[in-house]
């Protein structure tokens, strides 16, 4: 067994079980209708802004899986990123942080014209802590209570993909993510010493089935573009523990689009743009602040003219703009946009068949009338890694 | 090989990443709240009709004899007084210097040791502890307050109640100001002639009262140290401790009884026993009236609790120090004073004031656990014992009305849901 293919077995059984486990919050804005949109994305997608498809060399990509077309060996893709945050509410401040692996995909060419894919990939991030200190008055006691409402979980989702290549450097993809994750809400009041605590919890198991197809088209050596198309399918949640009820959300229809060209030997350039239509859940999300359409739209230019110690070094510039589809108040217009800007670096080893990138981004998220602004930044981090 | 390296480095980057802690955002106020996300916490008191099944109270077993303390009172609360009556035993016959044995020693002015076992008991800052010759031979195994004889069949009064006093040996004064060993300490000065006396046997022991009215406190048992000159040897001094013998304390009044308290602690441990049912529901809301009532076990039960009303204790049996009782649960209740005891549910440390005329705030005992534990075995009652522990280690009671209350401080469970 060759060396890369050992470690990709080895990063995949390691990886696998830290995306699948309980998901912590990158957003308190997780705390508003299904959660905070996990984006899989290695580090020269983050880099670049964020643009995800439409490259022209082979990609392990789960924005659209088409773009394995002409992928030369079988490999996988692992993504780590650190997100580190400062929420304000209302002249409150509060800050976190989270570790997550949201992405884990591995390919594997099954002949000239087809690939294969499989992996885990984060989803929807549900994962936060409200407090709300208050005083009561009963009988002759006046006592001190902290309210407290928590959700602890999110949703994965396990795909199984293929490309195929239709024509030279075009090729299609189709990807069935099965949604998987649990959820747990607890409501309660903390009490001064010598009462007892209220804790009422409910605890959903989620599946469903979503669908994306894709295209990839790889006009020239220097040119590509793509184009993906997601149908979420239905999200199911089922109560396994408490009284809660089971429900179900119709995630909505979801494209994304990219291109990219080198404008110069050593410069390349990348736009791409998202829509989701998740106001088909404004709706069932009415009581939770409700749900709008988004977009997004990504900018990055990569610059591959620096070698260190003989290895090439590309460096990245990017940013991206776009809205976040659930409300968070309904005071104000409530709608929170999103907006960063990136960087990043790549390094190639072995030969090109491990190629890590790294990506920093600083970017805000708020509305200017909604209340909750956040000032984040995150390092990302991916390795993928190419059998021999 | 280099490519082994890096792939390593890289790899144990990934991993060692994905080892990062997390840490989630907790937010005060309450404009994040999720809707609906407010519990309601309710208060219900119940009044003794409506859960009291019944109270017992049983007089305990103890007596004065087994308290770790010496109780003095005089006239306390108007009423008790309380005197220790002492005989000292094993005073030598012969000393030794040396070799040679000397039955002709003669005592010094020796000294009567006691200590103030508990400053806080004294109740004055100045106490004056009078020493006196017991002026009637008394039986040491069956004394009391009025009899110097007091045992079933046999009993002769003292001519002068609470032991006849003979001559007055010496005063020993306490202050709560003093410092280093009279800060606790007690010492009584006995002439050479008395301690003759004593050594002898013609004294038929030794009387320790307060002097002034009104006062009371704790000591310790009581010793002598015996001071002994040699006959041959003059300008030595010997010193004997001596502690063995009977102390008794004799009081009065007798322990007031009253029917209608419930009676918890005191010098005879005695202790109440109570029997009460669980609600079936509680108010769903502030205005019942407007809701349907929870079932008991559906509740989040913060805290429940039984409100006992202390009473003003006569006759100077109110605790002096803070009184802990403890309330433990009844294995097998109706079996009475017989049932054996369970695990303490709680315990508090009741202020000795509040057992005075002046007070009017109830005594919590927390029965939370046991309710929630009761309401999920599906059991209706519950039965405790409020007692003293350990037994006879308090003089004085702890009264509680019998009329409890039964107070549920709870919350109304959510259930929460996804949006």
């Amino acid at each position: 067994m060759k060396l890369h293919t050992a470690f990709a077995l080895f990063a995949f059984a390691v990886a696998g079980p830290a995306i699948a486990s309980t998901a912590h919050a990158q957003s308190l804005f997780a705390g508003r209708g299904l959660g905070f949109l996990v984006e899989p994305l290695d580090g020269r997608n983050r880099g670049l802004g964020g643009v995800a498809l439409g490259f022209s060399e082979g990609e392990i990509s789960w924005a659209n899986p088409a773009a394995a077309i002409g992928l030369p060996a079988p490999g996988m893709v692992v993504g780590y990123q650190y997100d580190s945050f400062t929420s304000s509410l209302a002249g409150d401040e509060s800050d976190g942080s989270t570790a997550r692996l949201p992405l884990l995909l591995a390919a594997f060419p099954a002949g000239e014209r087809l690939v294969l894919m499989a992996g885990y990939g984060g989803f929807l991030d549900q994962n936060w802590h409200l407090e709300r200190p208050d005083t009561l008055v009963r009988g002759a006691d006046t006592l001190s209570i902290v309210d407290r409402a928590t959700s602890e979980g999110g949703v994965a989702r396990l795909r199984l993909a293929a490309t195929y290549a239709v024509a030279e450097g075009l090729g299609l993809g189709l990807a069935t993510d099965f949604y998987s994750g649990e959820v747990e809400r607890a409501l309660g009041r903390v009490f001064p010493e010598d009462f007892v605590t209220e804790r009422s919890s409910s605890t959903w198991r989620y599946s469903g089935i979503g669908v994306t197809g894709g295209v990839h088209w790889t006009a020239s050596e220097a040119s590509a573009l793509a184009l993906s198309v997601t149908y979420g399918g239905s999200l199911d949640a089922s109560a396994t523990r408490g009284s809660a009820n089971d429900t179900s959300y119709d995630l909505p229809l979801i494209v994304q689009g990219g291109a990219s060209a080198r404008v110069g030997q050593a410069t390349l350039v990348a736009l791409g743009a998202n829509w989701s239509g998740w106001s088909s859940l404004d709706d069932a999300l009415a009581a939770d602040g409700g749900a709008r359409d988004t977009w997004s739209a990504h900018a990055g230019a990569e610059w591959d003219a620096i070698t260190i110690a003989g290895r090439n070094v590309p460096l990245r510039l990017g940013a991206r703009t776009g809205a976040l589809p659930f409300r968070w108040s309904e005071e104000g217009d409530g709608w929170a946009d999103e907006r960063a800007l990136t960087g990043g670096l790549g390094l190639l080893l072995g030969g090109g068949a491990v190629r890590s990138d790294l990506s920093l981004e600083f970017g805000s998220r708020g509305a200017e009338a909604g209340g909750l602004d956040e000032s984040f930044w995150r390092f990302g981090f991916s390795v993928r890694v190419l059998g021999q | 090989m280099r490519g082994i390296l890096e792939t390593g480095a890289i790899a144990l980057l990934t991993i060692g990443a994905a080892g990062c802690t997390d840490r989630i955002p907790t937010f005060s106020g309450a404009d994040p709240f999720p809707g609906g996300g407010t519990p309601a916490t309710l208060e219900q008191v119940f009044e003794t009709s409506a859960f009291l099944i019944d109270a017992d109270v049983y007089a305990g077993r103890t007596t004065i004899l087994d308290a770790r303390f010496h109780l003095l009172a005089n006239q306390f609360d108007s009423a008790l007084s309380s005197n220790l009556l002492a005989t000292l035993v094993g005073f030598p016959d012969t000393i030794h210097v040396g070799t040679e044995p000397d039955s002709d020693f003669t005592y010094l002015e020796s000294q009567l040791v006691g200590i103030i076992s508990d400053t806080l008991t004294a109740s004055e800052p100045d106490l004056a502890f009078q020493l006196w010759e017991v002026a009637e031979p008394w039986d040491t195994a069956a004394v009391s307050w009025e009899n110097r004889i007091d045992s079933p069949g046999q009993s002769a009064s003292w001519a002068q109640p609470g032991g006849t006093r003979g001559a007055l040996i010496d005063v020993a004064r306490w202050s709560a100001a003093d410092t280093a060993a009279a800060a606790d300490s007690l010492v009584w000065q006995i002439p050479p002639e008395v301690m003759e006396r004593l050594a002898a046997g013609e004294i038929p022991g030794l009387l320790v009262t307060l002097q002034d009215a009104g006062t009371r406190v704790n000591i310790s048992r009581l010793g002598l140290r015996a001071r002994i000159r040699p006959s041959d040897h003059p300008d030595v001094v010997a010193t004997r401790p001596i502690s063995r013998g009977s102390q008794r304390v004799v009081y009065t009044p007798d322990i007031p009884e009253a029917n209608d308290v419930l009676r918890v602690g005191g010098i005879r441990s005695d202790r109440s026993i109570l029997r009460i049912t669980l609600p079936e529901t509680l108010p769903g809301c502030a205005d019942a009236s407007n809701c349907a009532p929870l079932r008991g076990e559906t509740a989040s039960l913060n805290r429940v609790e039984l409100l006992l009303d202390p009473l003003p204790v006569p006759a100077g049996y109110r605790p002096f120090l803070p009184i802990e009782v403890t309330m433990r649960s009844l294995l097998e209740p109706e079996l009475g004073s017989r049932s054996p005891l369970g695990g303490g549910i709680f315990r508090d440390s009741i202020a000795p004031e509040r057992f005075g005329p002046s007070s009017q705030e109830p005594v919590s005992f927390f029965i939370t656990g046991p309710v929630i534990q009761a309401y999920a075995d599906e059991e209706d009652e519950l039965a405790v014992a409020l007692l003293v522990e350990p037994e006879a280690s308090t003089f004085g009671f702890a009264w509680f009305d019998r009329t409890p209350r039964l107070r549920f401080v709870y919350t109304v469970r959510q259930t929460p849901q996804l949006p």
